[in-house]
């Protein structure tokens, strides 16, 4: 048995995309338009990252996710993310996590794993 | 064998008068260092130590046919060169020192405990397929009969546990579904200034009322003599550390010399069955356990501050003394293969900027004020697997008696952290989803565990109870296999070790001891 606990990138977006997947697929064309209209003052994730109330925050947060993320993939992660987001609020998604068992870590502090990526996110915008 | 009396079979246990402190004190102790050298005493049952164990059988069986000799190493206060009997080595993971964690005189290990119980937990006692090693020999409902007076004799009040919820003011914790909940422990009565009931200051009268029991201190049983066909124990042989020598010729004996001694005077005892008494199967000395404590393993959030008291500090109410602890429940144990864990709240602490953030960032996600959030610090005790090479073995070195010492290696796998840490990590997520609060796991690798770990001083395991003699050291009834007049009492005979205080729960395994021997001795 491994000691490290670190979180495997696959399920880890899979069980993201799986469990809000119905909800994916029936669209969210104009959720999207508007946050990618937000995306461009915020950085390449600011999409994202607007969704947390504390930027500077977040990257703190998410430089703890990510080392704890050997192969952390930003592009692929915020793909699945906006996908999630597009037709559900943060407050679902989060909620979905947590009922499916889906953690992630920042630091030691355990996080609904969708909040840890954006986090993520925001750090590898930075 | 005569059948337990029909009052016996009703209630295990009831016939149990060690409330013997209307009558008149008979006895005074006996100070063995002034018998004759070379006295050889006759009796019908040799109880080894003046423990919890010792002293539990010992008013089990007053007022029984049942002649009783109780042989203590110490006296009645510490003493250094007695205690000194007790050292050894340590190897390995770092442990607490052997002559540190328990203490060599009458009242044994209790003189210095905390008091905390609480009964072990149905599947503690199940096999489970996932854990090599586990399962007792029976279930929870054995010992179920005898806890009512195992909570007389520690002196905990009546036995409520989890039902205590209804005596505290607040709520407890929303932990919302998942695979933590709270759980309480009790707590030997305080008296006045004094914590928790030393058995041999509590119940020192008591015993010198038992007409059928003499107990002699400053005796060290330094050898179990088996007959020469190995097939039964002959007699044992006592020293004094004034130099004294004598002989004492049992029908039965029981060795309650704690967890850790229990072994070593099994392996001592060579002279007829080369790897010591009770150990054609090298098992004695094995599967050492204690409980692992931790230090600081997490920080708790709660988004409203609240945290009620009895989670923190003991609280007092409708005659007990409780206090809340969070544990696995019985489903995730078994669904998530993980061990027993009694996890605690602790001290109020600060939060840094990284916690700032996460508190922040989480309420934000959920949708809740955070505005007057407090963090506190997590302790914890948790179980470890059953580990054959975590062990006790002789040394060349020898003690004051001539007895060869004990070496400990000490050993805690990886598994064994990782399970706690996925208790953790659950606790952590369901927290989050009663939108309660949040969690930070302390340590991540084997090095920042080992950096914060402590010891229970809850020595168990070592001769270990299995049906199987090639799996056990005794077997259901604590009888050492293959010497039917030889038994075990206390946490050494424990096969798996639960996460709860030891103490409790082995002094209802000696209460139910006491019954067998009524059984076959009378
Ligand atoms: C600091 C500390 C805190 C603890 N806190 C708790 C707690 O909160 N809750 C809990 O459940 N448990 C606690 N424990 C454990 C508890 O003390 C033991 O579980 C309990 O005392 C074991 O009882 P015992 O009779 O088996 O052994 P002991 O109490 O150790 O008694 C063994 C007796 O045998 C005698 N003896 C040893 N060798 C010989 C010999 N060769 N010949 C004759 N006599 C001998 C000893 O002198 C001693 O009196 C604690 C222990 C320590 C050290």
């Amino acid at each position: 048995m491994t000691w490290r606990a670190g979180i495997e990138r696959r399920p880890l977006l899979a069980g993201l995309v799986g469990a809000l997947g119905l909800g994916i697929l029936g669209g969210g064309a104009y959720e999207a338009a508007r946050i990618l209209h937000r995306n461009e003052k915020a950085g390449a994730y600011g999409d994202l990252v607007s969704r947390l109330p504390d930027p500077d925050g977040a990257r703190l947060l998410g430089h703890a996710v990510i080392a704890g993320l050997p192969r952390f993939n930003a592009a692929e992660t915020a793909r699945s993310l906006r996908k999630a987001l597009a037709i559900h609020s943060l407050a679902d998604v989060t909620a979905s996590d947590l009922a499916a068992g889906r953690v992630a870590e920042a630091g030691g502090w355990v996080l609904p794993e969708s909040l840890a990526l954006i986090c993520a996110l925001a750090a590898a915008a930075a | 064998m005569r059948s337990q009396p029909d009052s016996d079979k009703r209630n295990p246990g009831s016939a149990f008068p060690w409330r013997a402190s209307e009558g008149p004190i008979l006895n005074s102790f006996l100070d063995a260092r002034t018998l004759p050298a070379g006295t050889v005493i006759q009796t019908d049952l040799a109880i080894i130590g003046g423990g919890a164990a010792g002293i539990t059988l010992a008013l089990a069986l007053a007022h029984t046919p049942i002649r009783m000799l109780m042989l203590e190493s110490g006296g009645l206060a510490f003493d250094d060169s007695t205690q000194a009997l007790y050292s050894g080595e340590e190897a390995g993971v770092h442990y607490l020192k052997l002559d540190g964690s328990r203490l060599r005189y009458f009242g044994g290990s209790t003189n210095h405990w905390g008091g905390w119980c609480r009964p072990l937990d149905k599947s503690d006692f199940e096999k489970r397929e996932w854990l090599p090693y586990s399962g007792w020999p029976f279930g929870r409902e054995a010992l179920e009969p005898y806890i009512p007076r195992a909570q007389q004799l520690v002196e905990a009040g009546e036995p409520i546990y989890d039902d205590a919820k209804r005596l505290a003011a607040d709520a407890p914790l929303n932990l919302g579904k998942g695979g933590l909940y709270t759980t309480y422990f009790q707590f030997s009565k305080t008296r006045g200034g004094v914590l928790p009931t030393h058995f041999g200051k509590r119940y020192g009268d008591d015993l010198r009322r038992i007409p059928n029991l003499d107990l002699y201190l400053h005796a060290n049983v330094t050898a179990l003599e088996l007959a020469p066909d190995a097939g039964s124990l002959d007699r044992l042989e006592v020293a004094t550390l004034s130099g004294n020598h004598f002989t004492v010729k049992p029908r039965y004996t029981v060795l309650a010399a704690g967890g850790i001694e229990n072994a070593r005077i099994l392996l001592v005892s060579n002279d007829v069955a080369p790897r010591g008494v009770g150990n054609a199967n090298d098992l004695v000395g094995r599967f050492f356990a204690d409980h692992c404590i931790p230090r600081e393993v997490a920080t708790l959030v709660t988004f409203d501050g609240n945290m009620p008291a009895y989670y923190t500090a003991t609280q007092s109410a409708g005659g007990v003394h409780f206090r809340a602890a969070l544990s696995p429940t019985e489903d995730f144990k078994q669904q998530s293969s993980v061990l027993g864990s009694l996890t605690t709240v602790e001290n109020e602490v600060a939060l840094d900027d990284l916690a700032k953030a996460a508190v922040a960032a989480a309420a934000n996600a959920l949708g809740v004020d955070a505005g007057s959030a407090r963090a506190f610090s997590l302790g914890t005790g948790f179980e470890l697997a059953p580990d054959p090479d975590r062990r006790l073995t002789l040394t060349g070195e020898r003690d004051a008696l001539g007895l060869q010492r004990l070496k400990l290696d000490m050993r805690v796998s990886n598994s064994d952290f990782a399970r706690y840490r996925s208790t953790l990590r659950e606790l952590g997520r369901q927290l989050l989803a009663a939108r309660t609060g949040l969690l930070r796991i302390q340590h991540r690798t084997r090095d920042g565990w080992l950096s914060v770990v402590d010891w229970g001083n809850h020595h168990m395991g070592t001769t270990r109870m299995h049906d199987d003699p090639k799996h056990g050291v005794v077997n259901a009834n604590s009888q050492v296999h293959g010497v039917p007049n030889l038994y075990i009492a206390g946490s050494s005979v424990f096969p798996t070790y639960g996460s709860s205080n030891p103490t409790m729960n082995l002094v209802a395994l000696t209460l139910r001891l006491a019954d067998h021997l009524k059984m076959v001795m009378t």
